[in-house]
């Protein structure tokens, strides 16, 4: 299946080439953890989850057209 | 006193006497300072009902404990007061070097009350105080001010200033200190220009003292310790790209607020959020005294109809002056940012109040000849005149003065007005951040994200990430926050290193490093059960002012299209914001009946019965 990513503040390092926005091909079954194992993001770089913009953490299962996002915490506004 | 400075200056304008009174050792002790300070002066010696650009209005300065000392951003204070644009209690919370030096010049606190017959301005160096003329400051903006007043007394003196919005009181001036930091919200400097104080100078030399000075320098470097370990790990967000990095998260959680709250997403937010802020216009960041971080934005538009240098945007500006106009030209936002500095206005309510009018432009209640040219969403060059003219009070912006909620009345769509007790929403969607809409109708200020920043855990995932949709889990947060906020902005520290390093990382947020730092500045021994109980004792005294000044349950509220309506797409989609459930269970937990009013039980276990 194929799912968005978003990358955002200190994770876009993890972007494969061509930006922080793209798709990745995924087999079914994935969870939000193989996504991170896919680029590559390692346990200790801490990441605020969300998928279709709900709350996510590493276990939730991913459905095809998902759009997963990922951003540094931040703390202010 | 240690931590304290003991003594309050009180200044009458009217007769232009000064007095220093001592600071009373257990006011000082239940109270805190800061905000604390200025809510037991304003209750004890204010009527709740006055008129707030009247004479028997007061308006007191006050810093913490904590302010002037090397504690992680220890340099802030507060201005308090009633309010001319909401008749509420406000507080308004400002850094930069003006709180410490005030603190350093010998005071914990100022209160001005009266009224001068003619423009003056405070100029304290080193403990010794006057009154000087400033008749010939006056309808200078606010950069004008700071260097004429510098270059009268000493250029190394900190000043907080108003600009001619607070001279012609437009009901949401601020009061800008160091140029560019502002005690924006609710109108504070109208009440300022309404007592002819035109600005406060200070130079201070002296030490803040401290009960145990070896334990808070070790303390200091063990906080401090922890926020350089998170920056090893990687660039910090609010260093590298300043406040306006948030727009990631809000809108990716669909409450990032365009055209007046219509939607929750802004299509063109990645023209206006801080990374772009930082790749086109960014100088150099700029902490405020005391602090690690360094959110604030030196900037630079260099060329086009919008040049100009100042600071900012930060987050709450890119979203008013921003996505809530409709506009995605970052240096036209940034240009009327740097207007409202200058000018002296509170950037979220003069955002609030032209995205109101461009709603009902765009409905047909206003038309081109009210204004004098047409109002388009996203129109970046009208938000730009609007701006100059609010705070000049010329044409449209005479009406614009008055506020988003005397605006949308006056044309007959109230509900128009993006409000909770007459005060303009920061930038959060209610409906995706369920907390933070129960924080808002609650605040003792009206609409304030400072008051208990919800966000903090149902967007930034500080200091644990929870579902901003979910709401029956949010009103034991809200108050248990809400309390903590309130000790923060007592000890005259910042929330945005406060929360994340001061307090215990989970959503108990027990302010342990707060107590710490606290106890070595003051000796005073404090328990944290203790000051959460000063953080309770503070709500329930700013409610009390609010009470008295006719307020009660039915301005716990917010806009019918954050309660009634539900959002039309984006995460949030088909959700309202249930702030009438979470209420029920916010006043219980409060000790509140459910008319919103402290039982007597409640005040009298906080001390504040007699007052």
């Amino acid at each position: 299946m194929k799912v968005h990513v978003d990358l955002y503040v200190n994770l876009k390092k993890y972007a494969p080439a061509n930006g922080s926005s793209f798709e990745i091909q995924l087999e079914s079954g994935a969870t939000v953890k193989t996504v991170l194992k896919v680029l590559k993001i390692p346990a200790n770089e801490k990441a605020i989850v969300l998928v279709n913009g709900r709350n996510a953490d590493e276990s939730n299962p991913l459905k095809e057209k998902d759009t997963i996002t990922l951003y540094s915490p931040i703390s202010g506004g | 006193m240690t931590g304290w400075m003991g003594k309050i200056l009180r200044v009458n304008l009217s007769n232009g006497e000064i007095n220093e009174e001592t600071l009373d050792s257990q006011v000082a002790r239940d109270f805190v300072g800061g905000r604390g300070l200025a809510i037991y002066y304003m209750l004890k010696e204010v009527d709740p009902n006055c008129d707030a650009l009247g004479n028997e209005n007061k308006l007191v300065m006050t810093t913490g404990p904590l302010t002037g000392t090397r504690a992680p951003t220890g340099g802030r204070y507060m201005v308090t007061t009633k309010s001319p644009l909401t008749d509420a209690i406000t507080c308004s919370n400002s850094g930069g070097n003006f709180p410490a030096e005030l603190k350093k010049s010998g005071f914990d606190a100022i209160i001005f009350e009266g009224r001068a017959a003619e423009p003056v301005y405070l100029w304290i160096n080193d403990g010794k105080a006057e009154l000087k003329p400033a008749g010939h400051l006056w309808g200078k903006d606010t950069h004008e001010t700071d260097d004429a007043i510098r270059a009268e007394t000493d250029n190394k003196a900190k000043t907080a200033v108003i600009g001619p919005a607070g001279e012609k009181r437009v009901l949401f001036a601020s009061i800008m200190n160091d140029r560019d930091r502002a005690a924006g919200r609710a109108g504070v400097g109208a009440v300022m220009g309404a007592k002819k104080l035109k600005g406060v100078a200070v130079r201070g030399t002296q030490k803040v003292s401290m009960a145990d000075e070896e334990r808070f320098i070790e303390i200091n470097q063990k906080y401090r310790g922890r926020f350089k370990e998170v920056k090893k790990a990687g660039p910090y967000p609010l260093t590298t790209h300043g406040t306006a990095i948030t727009v990631v998260a809000t809108q990716a959680h669909g409450v990032f607020p365009p055209r007046n709250f219509q939607t929750g997403q802004f299509k063109e937010w990645e023209a206006i959020y801080g990374e772009a802020l930082t790749e086109k216009y960014l100088v150099k960041a700029k902490p405020c005294f005391s602090c690690p971080i360094a959110c604030g934005r030196v900037t630079k538009v260099p060329d086009g109809p919008y040049q100009g240098q100042g600071e900012g945007p930060e987050y709450e500006t890119v979203y008013s002056l921003g996505s809530d106009v409709g506009v995605g030209d970052l240096a036209a936002l940034t240009k009327a940012n740097y207007l409202c500095n200058e000018l002296g206005l509170d950037t979220i309510s003069m955002g609030s109040a032209i995205a109101c009018a461009m709603e009902l432009y765009e409905n047909g209640h206003l038309s081109e000849s009210d204004i004098g040219f047409p109002l388009e969403w996203g129109d970046g060059e009208a938000l730009v005149k609007l701006t100059q003219q609010t705070g000049m009070r010329e044409g449209f912006g005479d009406i614009l003065a008055e506020g988003s909620l005397r605006m949308a009345t006056r044309y007959g769509h109230p509900e128009l007005a993006m409000v909770s007790k007459g005060l303009d929403l920061p930038g959060y969607d209610p409906r995706g951040t369920q907390g933070l809409g129960l924080n808002y109708a609650t605040s003792p200020i009206g609409a304030s994200h400072m008051r208990g920043d919800l966000p903090y855990c149902e967007l930034l995932g500080v200091p644990v990430k929870i579902d901003g949709l979910t709401w029956a889990d949010k009103p034991p947060i809200v108050v248990k926050w809400q309390n903590v906020f309130s000790l923060i902005d007592a000890a005259g520290l910042c929330v945005f290193f406060s929360i994340r390093y001061l307090c215990d990382p989970t959503l108990e947020i027990r302010p342990e490093g707060i107590m710490n730092l606290l106890n070595a500045a003051t000796g005073a021994d404090y328990g944290l059960d203790e000051l959460e109980k000063i953080g309770d004792r503070i709500l329930n005294a700013e409610r009390l002012f609010l009470l008295r000044a006719g307020f009660d349950r039915r301005q716990d509220s917010l806009p019918a299209r954050f309660t009634d309506t539900p959002m039309p797409d984006g995460p949030a989609k088909g959700v309202v914001c249930h702030l009438d459930e979470m209420l029920e269970q916010y006043y219980q937990i409060r000790g509140w009946s459910q008319d919103g009013l402290p039982t007597e039980e409640k005040l009298n276990d906080l001390g504040l019965a007699g007052m």
